[in-house]
């Protein structure tokens, strides 16, 4: 299968690639690790007349600052960040998650910024435009959607694997717009429209992750339930983070975030805020499972019902709940798998 | 236009007018006459266009060319020197875990990197690290047999070396 044809550039720094996007404007496309873009392209989904390669854009290693915090570039490569020891004791939710994508070939190339940029994905769209004649639909312009015929928009699903453990982590991201650098939050990244689905400004730019020091008593962990377990996108994922209190017995503070269900990671508030002062027991666990499945709505999809869906949900954070109690009380909650 | 990409592959230097849309797979298949390497899917899900970046496994069928010019690449074609096997293309004769061919290049490219990082890999490690290579033949327990072979005769031939 041939790529579109296009003109490549090759900048050397996230100023550079910034300023030929304001230079080309929506005809270019950001390639990092290009295993999401390269795909669409290869299916006529996506044809950008420019095509702005990070490849040579130096990588640093990941690191911490004085305060704790890790730092990580955005262009490291899924592997690396899997196998980086700072990550994998600091932030082993990360670790897990970047492991969890695709295969080691894929993890091997694409990059961290790059997965959590993934354009939400749905069965008709993610498949081959070159010899399909039909109208474009709300993805590539157009006016219908095929999933919801009767639908007024665009259902498709945000399926990055990392994203909901950077959620569980409280990361940010660091983002270059134009000659500015802000800080905003992974969790609030996400607009929710399949469509145009971050917050970010057209020609703004990715250039690190950060995540807060790992505080005591505390442990993030990610799960993810696939058809074949290897290779696949996640059915559903889901990262939670307890925090115990001192005598480690009540939840002092929780996130669960459940990804691939909707059009973004989606947060289980209500089980969330029910958890906070209960002495953490295998009852109140069933029970946060429980409500974050009848709480979280997930879109229509072809792949499998909602009711189905739903159970996957449940047992997933049921799983991760466990396993986060487990760590969080017995001291090393920071440990990986 | 075309672009001049400079790749590294199996130890050469090639300089190479091509497109600036070429993937490595095609230049390392139409240009440099390297076919080991196969395309089947295109889009990143079999692994049949596995090669080797700096020793990593990658897609070439979803590689810029252009990208790959800082690292040494290696096909299945440099695996080997000379007429030579190495021991996992030789366990994979052995136990019968090739058939048609199509996904061999890759599963071997894919199992020599796993090996090297972990010479003593359990099941479920050579699972994952074959997780992108997919075979529509063998039923995967010959390979996952081959890659176990394979590496209990690297580790028999790297003690032996040291004993002697
Ligand atoms: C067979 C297969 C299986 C896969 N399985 C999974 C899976 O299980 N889980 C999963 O999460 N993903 C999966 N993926 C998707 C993809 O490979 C990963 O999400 C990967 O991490 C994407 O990173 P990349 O650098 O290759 O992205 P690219 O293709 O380089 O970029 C993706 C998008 O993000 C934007 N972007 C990239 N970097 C930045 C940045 N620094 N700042 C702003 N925007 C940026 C680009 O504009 C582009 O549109 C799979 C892909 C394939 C082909
Ligand atoms: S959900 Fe509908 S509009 Fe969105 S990509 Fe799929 S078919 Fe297109
Ligand atoms: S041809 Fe590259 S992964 Fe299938
Ligand atoms: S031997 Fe035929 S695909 Fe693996």
């Amino acid at each position: 299968m041939q790529l579109p044809r296009f003109d490549l550039k090759r900048p050397s720094s996230f100023h550079e690639a910034v300023r030929l996007l304001v230079e080309y404007g929506n005809a270019a496309k950001i390639s990092a690790g290009g295993t999401d873009l390269l795909p669409r392209m290869k299916y006529r989904i996506a044809a950008p007349a420019t095509v702005i390669s990070l490849k040579r854009i130096p990588v640093s290693e990941p690191f911490q600052d004085s305060e704790g915090n890790l730092h990580v570039h955005a262009l490291v490569r899924l592997s690396d960040a899997a196998s980086s020891n700072l990550v994998r004791t600091n932030a082993p939710a990360l670790a897990d998650a970047a492991l969890a994508v695709g295969s080691e070939q894929i993890r091997n190339m694409g990059t961290l910024g790059g997965n959590v940029c993934l354009e939400p994905r749905c069965h008709y769209y993610n498949q081959s435009h070159a010899y399909q004649f039909m109208d474009p639909c709300f993805k590539r312009g157009g006016n219908l959607c095929y999933l919801v015929p009767k639908g007024n928009r665009c259902w498709a699903l945000a399926c990055s694997d990392t994203v909901p453990a950077l959620i569980g982590l409280r990361a940010a991201a660091v983002v270059q717009s134009g000659d500015r650098e802000y800080t905003i939050p992974v969790e609030e990244l996400f607009t929710g429209d399949p469509v145009r689905p971050l917050c970010l400004g057209e020609t703004d730019l990715i250039t690190d992750i950060v995540v807060p020091a790992a505080r005591p008593r505390t442990a993030v962990v990610f799960r993810k339930l696939s058809p074949r377990g290897g290779i696949d996108f996640a059915t559903v994922n889901c990262a939670v983070m307890l925090k115990l209190s001192e005598d480690r017995e009540a939840c002092e503070d929780a996130i669960i975030a459940i990804g691939a269900v909707s059009g973004k990671p989606m947060r289980a508030g209500q089980a969330e805020k029910n958890l906070l002062g209960r002495k953490i027991a295998p009852d109140v666990i069933h029970e946060a499972a429980g409500r974050t499945a009848s709480e979280i709505r997930p879109s229509m999809r072809c792949d499998c019902s909602i009711s189905y869906l739903r159970k996957c949900i449940e047992s997933l954070t049921q799983a991760a709940l466990e396993t986060a109690y487990q760590r969080a009380s017995s001291g090393d909650g920071v440990k990986p798998d | 236009m075309k672009i001049l990409v400079e790749l590294s592959v199996n130890g050469e230097r090639f300089e190479i007018a091509t497109n600036p849309h070429a993937t490595l797979l095609e230049v390392l298949r139409n240009q440099l006459g390297l076919t080991g390497a196969k395309e089947a899917c295109g889009t990143g899900e079999c692994g049949s266009c596995t090669v080797l970046a700096d020793g990593r496994p990658i897609l070439a069928c979803l590689a810029l060319a252009a990208d790959y010019q800082d690292c040494e690449i290696t096909t299945i074609e440099g695996l080997q020197a000379g007429s030579t096997l190495t021991p996992v293309q030789e366990s994979f004769l052995e136990k019968g875990a090739v058939q048609c061919g199509f996904c061999t290049p890759g599963m071997v490219l894919s199992a020599t990197a796993l090996l090297k990082k972990n010479p003593a890999p359990t099941l479920d490690q050579i699972r994952k690290a074959l997780e992108g290579n997919l075979c529509r033949c063998t039923g995967y327990n010959k390979i996952l047999e081959a890659v176990r072979a394979a590496g209990e005769k690297m580790s028999q031939e790297a003690s032996g070396s040291s004993g002697q």
